[in-house]
């Protein structure tokens, strides 16, 4: 049941008025259990630490209702790791296209975000946002758990600004 | 000769109903109560008691997508599933006789209660997914070891309990006319202790929770059966799932702790059956406790081999020791 809003047509209409409304509505739910599926695209382990240091009772990001689940099929929230191998490459991809709307992606450290040490590396095509469209990026190498959850906290605010309209939609490739 | 419209139709149907919306909400309502129960064993926060309704919500709301590999049973197995939880629900024993008790009717119950397992197999194996396949194949093993010792049990009790003189024998209501603790001999009384372990471990292994938690192993497997689902058919299996444990949990509670407590307050009709059910949802809440919550808690997934031995070598060798203990005056 994903929703679509018309771009620009008839911007005071009442069906879109409705749509909004009703789209304010379910991201309330969205924003109060975003499922997060980990993406290792190539990367060292540093960040996969961080990421599980996050879900640690020290951190519990459950309270959140963040949960860790095994499919993209049930994630919300794509968190990626790595400086996209050229191995990964395909499979990155695949995952983000496998994930249902509506979706964020974190680009979680120096790898994703800019390509770090393996920057112009033949053998990586970091940035990942010359891959799949990112909506947050969190520097560090690695970043901390604080810093992770900052991330999913922004994009689910992110998220909700693109589904009452506020912001143009994040998939820059339609 | 009229049928009785209202009475066999009509009150049947909208007691249904609303067991059905208050079970759903209750079962719900318990997972939350668990993850935050877990938390706090953790010391943690822990989610807000409500977080499986937002999951709930969230992800009817979301797209769900349709691998091309899947064929109509993948699309048609959720709501089949949870179509036949809510007939479950009539044959359910909480707090007072099911809505369709009838002669026999725990053949029903049985085959209702397997048949959610099989739906969900079924839809499983139709996604064209390897890891909901394998999440299959461990389900059905693990089924067809669980059940024999239940079943084994469940007929042995209904069949002692119809000895002290039931007007439907075999039938669900049975445990509120006569109780396991009823019949009274030392050896009846080491069986039913026996019986409790048997039934326990079965629940565990029903809602797979602690040990038994492999067909849906998330770490390993990816999530198994639920592979493939996404959007609206994954919160009806959720839902599913929930309701599932509640019944499950009903079962045990009807067989071992029976008692209600509309007969002290002096009510009788539509409000006597509405305080059972509390109650009974209280001990279902503190049953699962035990088994879901703690047992979650302090253990670890098993190999399927290790489960499929456990539950043969040792539950159902107690099942048969408690169904003769508890047959044994009668027998001999």
């Amino acid at each position: 049941m994903s929703i679509k809003v018309p771009a620009n047509g008839g911007s005071n209409s009442p069906e879109r008025e409705r749509l909004e409304k009703r789209i304010a509505q379910l991201c309330r739910f969205i924003g109060r259990s975003p499922w997060v599926f980990h993406i290792n695209s190539g990367s060292c382990n540093g960040c996969d630490i961080e990421i599980i240091a996050a879900l640690t009772p020290r951190y519990d990001a459950e309270r959140f209702g963040v949960k860790l689940v095994g499919s993209p099929r049930h994630a919300d929230i794509l968190l990626v790791t790595g400086p996209v191998t050229n191995q990964s490459l395909e499979r990155v991809k695949l995952v983000y296209e496998q994930t249902p709307e509506p979706k964020m992606v974190i680009a979680v450290g120096a790898c994703p975000t800019g390509g770090s040490v393996f920057y112009e590396s033949p053998f990586t095509n970091a940035p990942l946002d010359n891959v799949i469209p990112v909506d947050v990026y969190v520097p560090g190498c690695p970043p901390r758990p604080e810093a992770i959850l900052h991330g999913v906290v922004l994009a689910l605010e992110k998220l909700a600004k693109i589904l009452k309209g506020e912001t143009p939609g994040g998939d820059g490739y339609e | 000769m009229a049928m009785d419209v209202v009475g066999e139709l009509v009150y049947p149907t909208v007691g249904l109903l609303g067991l059905y919306a208050f079970v759903s909400l209750a079962s719900l309502v318990w997972e939350g109560v668990d993850r935050k129960l877990v938390a706090r064993m953790q010391r943690r926060i822990g989610p807000p008691i409500l977080q499986p309704l937002y999951d709930f919500l969230k992800l009817s709301s979301k797209e769900t997508i349709i691998p091309s590999t899947a064929n109509f049973m993948f699309t048609a197995a959720p709501g089949l599933a949870l179509a036949t939880a809510i007939a479950l629900l009539a044959y359910t024993p909480v707090g007072f006789t099911p809505i369709l008790a009838s002669k026999g009717d725990v053949m029903v119950f049985i085959y209702l209660l397997t048949l959610i397992g099989f739906f969900k197999i079924l839809g499983a194996i139709s996604s064209g997914n390897p890891y909901a396949k394998i999440g299959a194949a461990r389900e059905a093993t693990i089924m067809v070891s669980r059940e024999p010792a239940m079943m084994l049990g469940i007929f042995a009790i209904m069949w002692r309990l119809g000895k002290l003189g039931v007007d439907k024998p075999f039938s669900m209501g049975v445990f509120y006319v006569h109780n396991i603790w009823e019949i009274g001999t030392p050896m009846s009384f080491v069986g039913a202790v026996i019986l409790l372990y048997v039934f326990t471990v079965w629940l565990a292994s029903e809602i797979e929770v602690g040990f038994f938690n492999i067909p849906d192993a998330e770490e390993e497997i990816a999530g198994g059966l639920l592979v493939e689902y996404s959007g609206r058919y994954l919160a009806l299996l959720k839902l599913t799932n929930a309701m599932k444990a509640f019944i499950s949990a009903s079962l045990v509670v009807a067989i071992f702790f029976p008692w209600g407590i509309s007969g002290y307050l002096n009510l009788t009709g539509l409000s006597a059956n509405v305080v059972d059910l509390l109650f009974h949802t209280l001990k279902v809440f503190a049953l699962l406790f035990f088994v879901e919550s703690v047992f979650r808690a302090v253990t670890g997934r098993l190999k399927i081999t290790q489960a499929v031995d456990f539950l043969w070598k040792n539950v159902f060798l107690a099942s048969l020791v408690g169904s003769l203990l508890i047959a044994m005056e009668v027998i001999m």
